[in-house]
C-alpha cells in the first residue's frame, strides 16, 4: 500500500465535527476542533499516520481517527491513483 | 507545616527544566497511588530559610483528563484530601505556544487557586510579545505573570520571591471571577458543599470523584454526559481564549519552527525517516551493548579484588562470610547495572529533550499497534537485547499504561547479554561447529536461531497479551509534535541521575535481598551436616591420595550438595527429570536465578572444578558427565532442552526486582516468572522430546 503515501498529500480540510465523542474530547484538549484547518504534511509507511499541520503546529494522528473526524476539503492535494 | 506548591502546565511547556532548576538535587521521586508514575516532590529553600515543597504534576492540556497523566493532575486538584493537594500553583506556558497554553491555565484559575503565571521560554521571543502577555494576563485574569526562561535562569529569583508573597497573603486572597460559567441546569444540581473549594470543584468532582472514590459521591455524571458537558465546556473556553488571541498580532522575529519543518523533512519522511531510526537504534545497543562493558568489567573486578582482600583479612566466620560471598556479590551485581542504565538514559532523555521521541511514535504506531505496543516501545524492545534491566525501566517514558506494561512483560523475553556465556557453555553440544556454505560458522547460525527465538516470541506474547490486559484508556494516537529544541545538557544530567539513584535505592534494594538469600541457600545446611561432610571429603581424599587444591574442590563441591540449595536441587529433581535435567543441574538453576550466567560458576562448582569459572575446563567436564545407564549427559536434546530453558525463564533476579519497583506491585514479576517458566519447560519438554 505504498502507494496510499500520496493521498489527500498536501490538502487542506476544514473540521466541522466529529463522528465518535470519546475521541472528539480527546482531539478538542490538544488544539484539534472544528473550525480549525488540517493541512496533511505526509503519511507514514504501509497504512501508518497522518502528519499533519494545524496553525503552525505539527500532530501524528492515525487513520482511523482521521476518518471519525468530519470534514470539508477546501484545497485539493496530491493524490496518487 | 511547610507549604506546598504544585507546578502545573502543558506537556513540552517547560515546565520539568524549571522544576530542576528551582530544586536543585533537592528532589525526591513518590509514587501516585496505585499508579506507576513518579510524583516528583522537590523542596525550595527560601533566602530567609524556610522551606517550600514543590510538586511537578504530570504535564497535561486539560482538567478534563483523556489520560491517565492528565488524571493524575486532576484527582489532587480536586480532593481537599488528596496527599499531592497544592496550597498554590505556579502555571508554566510557553510563551511561543501560548494560545495552546491557555486552556488548562483558565481551569486552573477557575479552581481558585492562588497562581503565579510564568510563561516561559522568553529568550526566544521578542520583548514586544513579552510585554504583551505579560501586561494582558496580568489585567485580564488578575494574578502576577513573570516572564522566565530556564536556559538564562531569567527572573527565577524573582519568582521565589513572589510565591513568598503569594503564599503569606493567600488567606486574604480575594476570588476572581469565573472564566467559564458553568450551565444554568447543571449549576443547580450543585448544592452547598463545604468539602468543595467553589462550585468548578465540585462540579469537576461529578465529573471525576467516581474514579477516586465511589462513596463520597453517588450522584455523579454519567459517562456520556459528563462527555457532552466535558467538549462545551473546552469549546466554550476555546472561544474566550481565541478573543484574547485575537488583535495579537505581534511577530516574533526570534524564533520560527522553519529547522522543525526542514528536520521533519527528512527526520518523518516515510522510508528514510526509518532507516534513521535503525541506525540510531544500531548506535544505542553498540553503546550499551560494548561500550558499557568496560565500566562493567571495572565494577566486577574492582568487586572480586575487594572480596579477594577482605577474606585475607577478616577472620573466617559466618560473618565474614555473610560480608563476603553474601552483600559483595549483591552489591557488585546491582552496581553493575549502572553504566547501561546511565548510559541508555543519556541517550533517551536527550533524543526525548529534543522532540525526536515523538517522531518515533509517528513512524512506527501502525507497525507496533498489532502487537498491542507503541513507537517507545521500541527502545525497551531493542535495549532489551543488551539488559532487561535498563530496558525495563526505559518504559517509564510510554504515557499509556497498557502498552507499557505489555512492554515491559515482554522485555525479558528478548535474548540479553546473560544468555551469551549459557549459550557458549552448551551450544557446541547441540551443533558442533564446522563451516557453512564456506562463510559460515554454524554456532554462529544457531546463535541467530536463538536470538529469533527469543524476539518471536516477545512479539507473539505481545500480540496475545492484547486480549488480557484490558484497559479503560482509549487508543488514541493523536499526538501533538512538539518543534525541536536543543535539549540542555544539565536536564539530561539530572534524568540521569534520577533513575540510577531510583535503581540503586529501589529496585537495588530487593536485589540485595534476594542474592542474600540466595547465598544463604547455598552456603548453609542442618546443624552439623557440612562437618559430616568434611570427614567424608578427607577420608576419601587420603584414599584416592589428593592434592590439597583438588580436596578443596571436592569439598565445596559436596557442601553445595548438601547445603538447602542442593536439598531443593533434588527435591525438585521429578519435576525437571521430564526435561532432561538431574539434581545438579536442578541446583544451577535455583542459583542462576541471581543472573543466567551463575549457571557456569555454578555448574565448575558442582563438578568440583573449583571455583573458577574456566569455560573449556568446564566445557571439557561435562562432556564426561554420564547418566546412570552410562550414556551421554550432555547430548544434543538434553543441551537444547537446557539452552531453551535458559532461553525462556526468568533466570534474573533484577528483572524480578525492576519489574516489581516499575509495576509498583509484587503481582506483575511474579505473573512474568510463572508464564515465562511455563513456556520455558513446555520448550524445553518438546525439544528433550522431539
Amino acid at each position: 500500500m505504498l502507494f496510499k503515501l500520496y493521498n489527500h498529500l498536501l490538502s487542506v480540510f476544514q473540521i466541522t465535527g466529529f463522528k465518535d465523542p470519546v475521541l472528539a474530547a480527546r482531539l478538542i484538549t490538544i488544539g484539534i476542533y472544528p473550525g480549525k484547518r488540517i493541512k496533511i504534511i505526509r503519511k507514514a509507511l504501509f497504512g501508518g499516520a497522518y502528519y499533519i499541520d494545524i496553525n503552525g503546529s505539527h500532530y501524528a494522528i492515525r487513520e482511523k481517527e482521521m476518518e471519525l473526524i468530519t470534514k470539508v476539503e477546501i484545497e485539493e492535494g496530491i493524490d496518487e491513483q | 507545616m511547610s507549604n506546598r506548591v504544585g507546578l502545573v502546565g502543558n506537556p513540552n511547556s517547560g515546565k520539568s527544566s524549571i522544576f530542576n532548576i528551582l530544586t536543585g538535587l533537592r528532589q525526591k521521586v513518590g509514587n501516585y497511588p496505585g499508579i506507576t508514575v513518579d510524583s516528583k516532590l522537590g523542596k525550595i529553600i527560601q533566602k530567609d530559610g524556610s522551606v517550600i515543597e514543590l510538586i511537578d504534576f504530570p504535564g497535561a492540556y486539560s482538567l478534563h483528563s483523556n489520560t491517565h497523566d492528565e488524571f493524575l493532575l486532576t484527582r489532587s486538584l480536586i480532593n481537599s484530601k488528596d496527599q499531592y493537594y497544592p496550597d498554590a500553583i505556579i502555571y508554566i506556558a510557553d510563551i511561543l505556544l501560548i494560545e495552546k497554553q491557555l486552556l488548562l491555565l483558565t481551569q486552573i484559575l477557575d479552581l481558585d487557586f492562588p497562581v503565579i503565571i510564568c510563561l516561559s521560554n522568553c529568550d526566544h521571543a521578542d520583548q514586544e510579545l513579552v510585554d504583551h502577555w505579560t501586561l494582558f494576563l496580568e489585567q485580564k485574569l488578575k494574578c502576577p505573570v513573570i516572564p522566565v526562561s530556564s536556559k538564562s535562569h531569567l527572573n527565577l529569583d524573582l519568582l521565589k520571591e513572589r510565591l513568598q508573597s503569594l503564599l503569606q497573603f493567600s488567606h486574604i486572597y480575594v476570588a476572581r471571577k469565573s472564566v467559564y460559567q458553568i450551565p444554568g441546569s447543571e449549576l443547580d444540581k450543585l448544592n452547598e458543599n463545604s468539602l468543595f473549594r467553589n462550585k468548578y470543584q465540585h462540579y469537576l468532582w461529578k465529573h471525576y470523584g467516581n474514579k477516586i472514590e465511589s462513596s463520597r459521591i453517588p450522584e455523579y455524571f454519567g459517562k456520556e454526559h459528563s462527555i457532552r458537558l466535558q467538549i462545551e465546556e473546552t469549546l466554550n473556553r476555546y472561544r474566550i481564549i481565541e478573543e484574547w488571541t485575537a488583535d495579537v498580532n505581534i511577530k516574533n522575529s526570534k524564533y520560527s519552527n522553519n529547522i522543525t519543518k526542514k528536520l521533519d523533512q527528512v527526520l518523518t519522511q516515510p522510508i528514510l525517516g526509518a532507516s534513521i531510526f535503525v541506525v540510531i537504534m544500531f548506535f544505542i545497543f553498540q553503546a550499551i551493548f560494548s561500550w558499557a562493558s568496560y565500566p562493567m568489567n571495572l565494577i566486577e573486578s574492582g568487586f572480586a579484588a575487594l572480596q579477594n582482600g577482605l577474606s585475607q583479612v577478616m577472620n573466617p566466620g559466618w560473618f565474614s562470610q555473610l560480608i563476603i560471598k553474601g552483600i559483595i556479590p549483591g552489591l557488585s551485581g546491582v552496581i553493575v547495572f549502572i553504566p547501561q542504565i546511565a548510559i541508555l538514559f543519556f541517550l533517551i532523555s536527550w533524543m526525548e529533550e529534543l522532540g525526536y521521541m515523538a517522531r518515533v511514535v509517528y513512524l512506527f504506531d501502525h507497525l507496533l499497534k498489532k502487537f498491542g505496543l507503541n513507537g517507545r516501545s521500541l527502545i525497551g524492545l531493542i535495549s532489551g537485547g543488551a539488559c532487561a534491566i535498563p530496558a525495563i525501566m526505559s518504559t517509564r517514558n510510554i504515557n499509556n499504561q497498557r502498552d507499557r506494561l505489555i512492554t515491559m512483560f515482554v522485555i525479558p523475553l528478548i535474548p540479553c547479554s546473560a544468555r551469551i556465556p549459557v549459550y557458549t557453555a552448551l551450544i557446541g553440544f547441540v551443533v558442533p561447529y564446522k563451516l557453512v556454505f564456506g562463510i559460515f560458522n554454524s554456532q554462529g547460525i544457531a546463535f541467530m536461531i536463538l536470538y529469533s527465538l527469543g524476539i518471536i516470541m516477545a512479539l507473539i506474547t505481545a500480540a496475545l497479551l492484547r486480549y488480557f490486559v484490558k484497559s479503560d484508556e482509549l487508543s488514541v494516537l493523536a499526538l501533538q509534535l512538539p518543534d525541536y529544541r536543543l535539549p540542555q545538557m544539565k536536564q539530561v544530567l539530572i534524568v540521569v541521575y534520577d533513575k540510577v539513584r531510583t535503581f540503586l535505592f529501589q529496585a537495588g534494594k530487593i536485589i540485595l535481598l534476594i542474592s542474600m538469600f540466595l547465598w544463604f541457600l547455598s552456603s548453609f545446611s542442618w546443624k552439623g551436616e557440612f562437618d559430616k561432610v568434611r570427614n567424608q571429603v578427607n577420608i576419601e581424599s587420603a584414599k584416592r591420595s589428593l592434592s590439597n587444591k583438588e580436596a578443596e574442590a571436592l569439598f565445596e563441591s559436596r557442601k553445595v550438595e548438601h547445603s538447602f540449595a542442593g536439598k531443593i536441587g533434588k527435591a525438585i529433581e521429578p519435576i525437571i527429570t521430564p526435561l532432561g535435567f538431574d539434581w545438579k543441574i536442578g541446583i544451577a538453576l535455583l542459583t542462576s536465578f541471581a543472573a543466567r550466567e551463575v549457571f557456569v560458576g555454578t555448574m565448575s562448582t558442582i563438578y568440583s572444578l573449583g571455583s573458577n569459572d574456566d569455560e573449556m575446563l568446564l566445557h571439557q567436564r561435562m562432556e564426561m558427565e554420564k547418566r546412570p545407564d552410562g550414556s551421554t549427559f550432555f547430548d544434543r536434546r538434553t543441551s537444547l532442552s537446557l539452552i531453551l530453558f535458559y532461553a525462556f525463564a526468568m533466570q534474573c533476579m533484577s528483572t524480578f526486582a525492576v519489574m516489581w519497583r516499575e509495576t509498583n506491585r509484587k503481582r506483575w514479576p511474579i505473573i512474568q516468572f510463572i508464564y515465562m517458566g511455563i513456556l520455558a519447560y513446555c520448550a524445553s519438554w518438546l525439544a528433550f522430546h522431539l
